[in-house]
């Protein structure tokens, strides 16, 4: 056995991990290598100083719970609800944003190509006659046009004093 | 630690039942979850600290950790032992935050003179008060600390799992999800790795 394998044995004994017979077969050796039987000593003084420096929490498990719950009902997470989020990952998130918006640009862009949807605007002011007239009302304006959907003449009359619009139709 | 992780005690030390607090924690009752977070709370705390070395890290991530584990255990199914579980789960969100710490002192570097020694850390606060720890020289503490710090996320988790916990190289394996192999050789390698540093002082 060398001396690489010999502390690696070692090691393995102090955490009670070697089998039985290796274990004998390590005590016979650590009897003709001194220098491993102080090794172990020093591993062991390490695994009581690993332990010496394990603090207890400066907070009590009751303490910690009401902390817990507290952040618990923040985030508004039941789970009696049993509520089912599927985040996405930030690469994945921008992805499926691009996705989103080329989806949008594409309906887009077939609407604009089909001949049953056109969305562009229509210049209703151009077809629309508008006419305004006198009236006896006081501090009024009114205004004539006919209606192209429904065929029927619309008065506008408008008063300045209280900015009222009133409608007529005939 | 008082009882070992397999057969933990609640605030009288008595036994507790954990299978049925867990059962009853999934159906969403938080007495029942309150229990299990009284009996475990001081060991998760304490791989914490071993893995961030700083207690108020430590608090903050005991405490997500404890969010964490309610929010997911619906996904513990029993197979195991809920301590290994709960290890696992604790140990990769230590994990997880040494990993974001670094990241974000590897940005602040110019701001540091030695990025792994920040004022705030190093030795635990509340160690310093400790009696037991008074025939302990800050040499040698701070050379301790200083070997820790030196030893991956990986190798001192996997150390603290051992000495602090005492957790088996097959539960340390189940709890990292790594191979038994690998678990000998961390442990080796860190204490290889802090004899040395201690000898150099010597």
């Amino acid at each position: 056995m060398n001396p690489e394998k010999a502390a690696r044995w070692l090691s393995m004994a102090l955490d009670n991990e070697l089998p039985e017979a290796r274990r004998t077969q390590l005590e016979r050796y650590l009897e003709q290598h001194p220098e491993l039987v102080q090794l172990r000593q020093q591993w062991q003084q390490l695994g009581e100083h690993c332990r010496r420096t394990a603090p207890a929490p400066d907070q009590t498990p009751a303490a910690a719970w009401q902390d817990v719950q507290r952040a618990l009902r923040q985030q508004n997470a039941p789970r009696e609800a049993h509520a089912t989020i599927l985040p996405l990952r930030p690469r994945w998130g921008w992805l499926a944003a691009a996705a989103a918006v080329l989806i949008m640009a594409g309906v887009w862009g077939w609407n604009l190509r089909s001949p049953s949807l056109d969305l562009r605007p229509i210049a209703l002011a151009d077809r629309t006659q508008v006419e305004w007239v006198e009236t006896d009302l006081p501090d009024a304006m009114s205004m004539v046009y006919e209606d192209s959907t429904t065929g029927l003449t619309v008065i506008w009359v408008m008063t300045s004093d209280n900015g009222e619009e009133d409608e007529h139709a005939g | 630690m008082a009882a070992p992780a397999s057969n933990p005690v609640n605030r009288d030390d008595e036994p507790i039942d954990v299978a049925r607090l867990v059962h009853a924690a999934q159906g969403g009752d938080e007495q029942a979850f309150g229990e299990l977070m009284q009996a475990y709370h001081a060991r998760i705390y304490a791989v914490l600290i071993g893995m961030v070395r700083n207690a108020d890290d430590a608090r903050d991530v005991s405490q997500q950790v404890w969010i964490k584990v309610w929010s997911k255990l619906d996904t513990f199914k029993g197979d195991a032992n809920f301590y290994t579980w709960l290890y696992r789960v604790a140990t990769f969100a230590g994990l997880d935050f040494i990993r974001r710490r670094d990241r974000r002192r590897e940005t602040e570097i110019s701001d540091a003179l030695e990025p792994d020694r920040n004022a705030d850390d190093i030795v635990p606060t509340s160690l310093t008060s400790r009696p037991d720890h008074a025939a302990l020289s800050a040499e040698v503490q701070d050379v301790f600390e200083q070997a820790l710090q030196t030893l991956s996320p990986e190798h001192r988790t996997t150390l603290i799992l051992r000495e602090v916990e005492g957790l088996s190289y097959d539960e340390i394996a189940t709890v990292m999800k790594c191979r038994r192999g690998t678990v000998m050789s961390r442990i080796f390698y860190a204490r290889k790795r802090i004899q040395q540093a201690l000898e150099d002082l010597r």
